[in-house]
């Protein structure tokens, strides 16, 4: 135990001398030059002061100009999501992959960058305002084309309508998308397509042959290769 | 019953506003509070590990001030913090042992260091001298006798700062107050 947290050894309380004299002591110890911190130390506790109000000025502003547009910005994500998922409802349950370009078909129409759907949706947001950027990201569906294609080979009445109530033909460019292959596949325009086993039959008016899905990634097949 | 505002240029005013963005609230403060709080360090300190203390008290009420809350004793709070960047400080040092002994030598007799008579009277050399007793008084007596100097604090504050009983704080003033008077009474007729 230091002296200081002991009791006065004199058992005596501090008395009017004591008061007295402290008074004088602090007067002394008052009266000379105040020492005051460098210059350079003012700057640098000053400086750091103003860089932190800045931050908290210039986050208040950011904040407020951030609400607005988060909220426009997830709208927009919220809208692109419902489409996707109304797109993919009608295709018949096929999963979006990461789309990847595809080196072992011609592609019709350069696939131009595909965001991962993984993506942030903000960014996507941003990215996919206009709308026409909407459709050639589109996930088209096969069996939806097929339909299209035998009600016209058979020519039913019922066959037709139904087809007729089916969406629209993929536009120019669209890709092919199945879940077991997570890159997409480009089908050049105007080729017809025939599900296959394990993948897809192209026929377009010079050439035919099938893409199949092997260990992940779309492969090539020219006819009778199988 | 409602809580009164704080005076706008209170110091929980001040740092409130600093806490909002306002850096010119925060210069007002700084102003009214870099003398006593330097000089807590430089009691206590070699001059440029003075410095760095005071700097990082400062950049830590800044990092803090956010978190304010008013509670109208804000150099009590400065202090508190003062007190734990001394801590610190003496620890990265490996100087906590001897803090918490209480500087070794604590109770040796104050030596004359030749000052003469005459140069007692003239009163800078009188506080010179004050100066250099408070220098050779162990940690805790200087740090509770500064703090009633430079804060015109009360024994009760002190021990809330320093995290001591007001009884303590009391006898380590009563011991300084005491070496003080001791080591200048042979310099004063």
């Amino acid at each position: 135990m230091s002296d200081d947290d002991k009791p006065d050894a004199t058992g005596a309380g501090p008395g009017d001398d004591d008061a007295a004299y402290d008074a004088a002591l602090g007067a002394l110890y008052r009266a000379g030059e105040a020492e005051l911190p460098p210059p350079a130390v003012d700057r640098a506790v000053l400086a750091a002061a103003a860089r932190a109000a800045g931050a908290r000025g210039s986050g208040g502003r950011r904040r407020r100009w951030m609400w607005p547009a988060a909220t426009g910005l997830s709208s927009a994500a919220a809208v692109l999501l419902g489409l996707a998922l109304v797109l993919e409802s009608g295709g018949g349950g096929t999963t979006p992959a990461a789309p990847q370009p595809d080196r072992d078909v011609a592609p019709a129409a350069s696939p131009a960058a595909s965001p991962a759907p993984a993506a942030s949706a903000l960014e996507s947001a941003r990215e996919d305002a206009a709308p026409e950027r909407l459709e050639t990201r589109a996930t088209w569906m096969p069996d939806t084309s097929l339909k299209r294609q035998q009600a016209a080979d058979d020519g039913a009445p019922a066959a037709l309508a139904e087809a007729a109530a089916l969406p629209p033909a993929p536009p120019a460019g669209v890709r092919y998308r199945d879940p077991a292959c997570p890159g997409d596949l480009a089908v050049p325009d105007g080729a017809l397509l025939r599900p296959v086993a394990g993948g897809l039959e192209i026929t377009t008016p010079d050439r035919a042959y099938r893409m199949v899905c092997t260990d992940g990634r779309w492969v090539r097949q020219e006819p009778g290769g199988d | 019953m409602t809580t009164p505002e704080p005076d706008a240029q209170s110091d929980d005013a001040l740092m409130l506003a600093f806490a909002a963005g306002d850096e010119a609230a925060f210069a007002t403060l700084y102003q009214r509070h870099r003398g006593p709080l330097y000089r807590y360090f430089l009691r206590q300190l070699p001059r440029a590990e003075a410095d760095d203390c005071f700097q990082a008290l400062w950049l830590k009420l800044i990092r803090q001030a956010a978190r304010y809350q008013p509670s109208g004793a804000f150099a009590s709070y400065a202090f508190t913090i003062a007190h734990s960047v001394l801590m610190d400080h003496h620890r990265r040092r490996g100087r906590l042992a001897e803090v918490a002994l209480d500087d070794a030598g604590a109770d040796a007799e104050l030596t004359d260091d030749g000052l003469a008579l005459e140069q007692a009277a003239d009163g800078a050399a009188l506080r010179d001298r004050l100066l250099a007793l408070l220098q050779a008084l162990p940690f805790h007596q200087r740090e509770a006798w500064v703090l009633r100097q430079e804060a015109a604090m009360s024994v009760a504050d002190i021990a809330a700062v320093t995290g001591t009983t007001v009884e303590g704080v009391r006898s380590r003033l009563r011991y300084a107050t005491s070496k003080l008077k001791a080591g200048l009474s042979r310099h004063v007729r």
